[in-house]
């Protein structure tokens, strides 16, 4: 069964400030036209309340309402247009990511593989996975689950992807700030659905390499298993 | 065209097996009814599970409780109650004796109660009722992942009712198509009326795709080899949502007709924007059969952006709707009953649900906020702050015309009152909490994500939620023990179906006035006045003078 | 009534060109995953909405002008009957053969109660104008 490969063209995929320019102007537009349509209502409402009769000149006004349809379909066209820009860079996988870490999703925990051969899973539900990643560059996250559908969401990063069994799933995201930043499954997997929790540890490239050094599988018969991995995961 | 009916057998025959489409849909409404309050009862059980923080139900338990409420609510409640007004007044709205294919419609009844009942019994086997969310989603509802008879007896319920839905969608758009009044042409079928044909538009051409994604399920679950490889639980959904999506405006189109026809009513003058209205209807029904794949933005095996262009696009026709909504109450002359302030309530509610669904309909937006209290509130504000509130305008609109007795109105307005309190109270904090990253289907929460003080809030606003319901439900016991009797036209209404006693006879109507608009009553009145007026040459008061 | 199917021939219509406005995004987006069930789905629906009309049409026509008596049934237990039999043939698929062919009994008495009503209807109907 052949693995799908997105198609990559350069950039820079940066979802929190996809979400957050996105975000700037959807909500004010949403409140505006709330307010909009409310205040109208409730004069109307007001005005209403005292007349004696019903006073409408006309039941129909098709020049004004298709005025008003275009209008609409401006504000429609423009808002596609933010969205589509903000969304293709997010939606695409970068040709050549500095780190690509695998992810494989079971019910009910996280395991992330690294291309040294580190991994990293979790010790109890108590102790979610705590998955290093180095800021500023482009982190491509694949994989799939072993089960049932899992979401992979980083709320702080506003982003998240579903895994599904049986088919790779790929995704880059860029942690600017150094920190941890909490993961949560997001979609519904059963039982202990409430418990797969993960948290990626975003720091600096040089503590991030020292700690994949660390991290490494010791060198045993394991190793030649190990680079012989390596080599498949870095296509 | 005239139909007569042979003799009626005996009382409690009647009950079960009427082919009178009023009684099939008194029986349709009176069931959904009943189902509401069992998923209600099960949202108070989910909720003081979140409010006390743990310790009332387990994990286990609360998946079977948030399964059954969405698919009591959506499956044995709106859908059902949403057809089941339709079924008794679309009949009297184009002047037909009887809805076309009566014992169908009455299959359709059966099929709802042992769809129903199939899918509680759930709680009665020993694996607990279904627990894989009202979606069914494979592969968590697959045998592996959801043995056992709570599974089964879900997916043949949900099919069940999915069936008599659709056989009423077949019954009542071929009565508004085929079966109305000499002189009512179809730009002259009330807003109502107009808005059940396009609900049933969409159920007809939507609905068997859930019939055929269970029916996949089940053969994947028995035989396997159904739902393989990896896309296999893409395409289940693909089926599921092409159905799911059409699903809640089937939730929402009867419930916008029903406020149309309130707020005309109450503001003493006709629907604003009728042919324009019509139009964006169609084109709105439409368009909502293609934006399904909204729903699996974040799986990344949809053409995301079509979907995104489709479910914005939709800000168009809905315009127009409000527009047309609002200014009938422009230069009305206003009267302030229970069930017009529900009508004013779902404008301004439902309006908060849609503007939250184009927020969604964003994808790098979704990717932040999908499977969040974010959500849950959008939907929420949707199908119960907008519909539910427009199902309220309907039934006080209507009572008097079903059982011939007035409900009172300051119960009414109590109703009213706490509702508006308590559905506010519970639902707006979840887009804040959503958008604070809490994840929806969970039954516990940790103490240092803060979220508790809102969660009680909101606890406490299902409560008050609950208690508006009994106040309803004591309204229609007090209304219909010590009755006002109503008369044929209680609020001076336009529409046909006030042109019958209350409840109309078995075949509706003894005559029909002349039909020369969407307000054929109305258009009696003007005239009347107008034949009557000082200065008319048809006033007999008024010999010589001009 | 003839104009009554055009609601159905023109909400295909509509349909079939939401269809054809998949196109465009399948070459934006480039060839990804399996999307074909997309257009079938929309295409599926907008065809049958299409049929249905044409099939409304053709009733419509053969119709034509002229009262025609309809006789209904006031109650009918046979479709109570019926709908009962056939749930409890499907609940016997995952419950087991016993209930199918319960299931089976009671829809032939549904089906034999349908039967009635429609000889009864025919007899009515010699003495009705």
């Amino acid at each position: 069964m052949g693995v799908e490969v997105r198609d990559t063209l350069a950039s820079m995929p940066d979802t929190l400030h996809a979400y957050d320019h996105v975000r700037g102007i959807y909500f004010p537009i949403a409140i505006g036209v709330f307010a909009l349509v409310v205040g109208t209502l409730l004069v109307l409402v007001v005005l209403g309340a005292r007349r004696r009769r019903a006073d409408a000149a006309r039941s129909e006004a098709p020049r004004v309402e298709l005025a008003y349809a275009i209008v609409l379909g401006l504000v429609v066209a423009f808002l596609l247009v933010v969205t589509f820009r903000a969304e293709s860079p997010i939606d695409r996988a970068v040709a050549d990511p500095r780190l690509r870490i695998e992810v494989t999703a079971a019910q009910w925990s996280w395991r992330f593989s690294y291309p040294n051969g580190a991994t990293v899973d979790a010790v109890s539900t108590w102790h979610p996975p705590r998955a290093y990643v180095p800021t500023g560059v482009e982190v491509e996250f694949f994989g799939s689950s072993r089960d049932v559908i899992h979401g992979f969401w980083v709320p702080q990063l506003h982003f998240q992807r579903q895994f599904l069994p049986g088919f790779t799933t790929r995704f880059d995201l860029r942690f600017d700030k150094p920190g941890r930043y909490g993961g949560e499954c997001s979609v519904f997997c059963g039982e202990q659905h409430s418990e797969m929790h993960f948290a990626i540890e975003a720091v600096s490239p040089e503590r991030f390499e020292r700690w994949l050094d660390a991290h490494a599988p010791k060198v045993s018969m394991q190793g030649a298993k190990t680079s012989a991995r390596k080599a498949s995961v870095t296509r | 065209m005239s139909t007569v009916a042979i003799p009626a057998a005996a009382a409690p025959l009647r009950a079960l097996a009427s082919t009178d489409h009023k009684r099939v849909a008194l029986g349709a409404g009176a069931v959904a009814f009943a189902f509401f309050i069992a998923g209600g009862v099960l949202a108070l059980l989910m909720r003081t599970q979140l409010a006390a923080d743990g310790g009332v139900v387990s994990q286990a338990n609360y998946n079977q409780l948030f399964t059954m409420h969405g698919s009591t609510m959506v499956y044995l409640f709106v859908v059902p109650v949403a057809l089941a007004v339709g079924l008794y007044f679309v009949p009297l709205q184009v002047g037909a004796a009887e809805i076309a294919g009566p014992r169908v419609a009455l299959a359709g009844l059966w099929l709802l109660v042992l769809g129903g009942l199939s899918m509680w019994s759930g709680f009665l086997t020993s694996g607990g009722a279904a627990a894989a969310s009202w979606w069914g989603f494979d592969p968590l509802s697959d045998s592996l992942h959801s043995p056992g008879s709570g599974m089964e007896l879900w997916i043949f319920g949900v099919m069940l009712a999915t069936a008599g839905q659709i056989l009423w969608a077949g019954c009542i758009i071929l009565t508004a198509l085929r079966r109305r009044a000499p002189g009512m042409t179809l730009m002259r079928m009330p807003v109502f009326s107009w808005t059940m044909v396009a609900t049933c538009l969409l159920v007809l051409f939507s609905f068997p795709a859930l019939i055929l994604a269970l029916a996949l399920l089940w053969t994947q679950r028995h035989f396997g080899g159904v739902l393989t490889g990896g896309l296999g639980a893409v395409d289940y959904q693909q089926l599921f949502w092409f159905y799911g999506h059409p699903a809640v405006y089937v939730m929402f189109f009867p419930f916008v007709g029903m406020v149309g026809e309130v707020l005309a009513t109450f503001s003493s003058k006709r629907f604003f924007g009728y042919r324009a209205f019509i139009f964006a209807l169609l084109a709105f029904a439409g368009l909502s059969m293609t934006v399904w794949a909204h729903h699996m933005f974040t799986m990344g095996q949809v053409t995301n952006k079509y979907f995104a262009l489709t479910s914005t696009i939709l800000i168009v026709p809905a315009g127009i709707e409000y527009f047309d909504l609002v200014a009938t109450v422009w230069r009305g002359r206003l009267r302030f009953t229970t069930a017009f302030l529900f009508a004013l309530a779902f404008v301004v509610q439902f309006l908060i649900g849609g503007l939250t669904g184009v927020i969604l309909a964003s994808p790098p937006l979704d990717y932040g906020l999908n499977m969040s209290y974010f959500v849950v509130a959008h939907f929420h504000y949707t199908i119960f702050a907008g519909s539910a509130f427009g199902l309220f305008a309907g039934i006080y609109y209507w009572f008097p015309k079903l059982t011939g007795a007035m409900l009172r109105e300051r119960l009414g307005k109590l109703q009213f009152a706490l509702m508006i309190i308590g559905t506010n109270l519970t639902f707006f904090p979840m887009f804040v909490l959503g958008a604070n990253g809490m994840t929806r289907r969970i039954a516990t929460y940790p103490k240092s994500t803060g979220w508790q003080g809102l969660n009680v809030l909101e606890t406490a606003g299902s409560f008050v939620i609950a208690l508006s319901v009994l106040v309803f439900l004591a309204n229609v016991v007090v209304s219909l023990r010590s009755r006002i009797p109503a008369g044929e036209d209680p609020w001076e209404a336009q529409t046909l179906e006030w042109a019958t006693s209350s409840p109309p006879p078995r075949y509706n109507f003894d005559a029909l006035p002349p039909v020369r608009s969407y307000a054929p009553l109305l258009d009696l009145r003007e005239q009347l006045a107008s034949d009557t007026a000082v200065g008319s040459p048809l006033n007999s008061f008024n010999k010589g003078t001009p | 009534m003839r104009r009554a199917s055009i609601v159905l021939l023109g909400w295909g219509t509509w349909l079939g060109a939401l269809t054809a406005l998949q196109a465009p995004f399948r070459v934006i987006n480039g060839p990804l995953g399996v999307h074909w069930i997309e257009a079938a789905m929309l295409g599926g629906a907008a065809l049958a909405c299409f049929v249905a009309g044409l099939v409304v049409w053709a009733i419509d026509a053969r119709a034509g002008a002229g009262e025609r008596s309809r006789l209904v049934a006031n109650d009918s237990l046979a479709t109570a009957t019926l709908v009962a039999g056939l749930t409890l043939a499907l609940l016997g698929a995952g419950f087991g053969l016993w209930l199918i062919l319960i299931g089976a009994g009671v829809t032939a008495l549904g089906l034999g109660g349908l039967v009635r009503e429609g000889l009864a209807r025919r007899r009515r109907r010699g003495g009705v104008v």
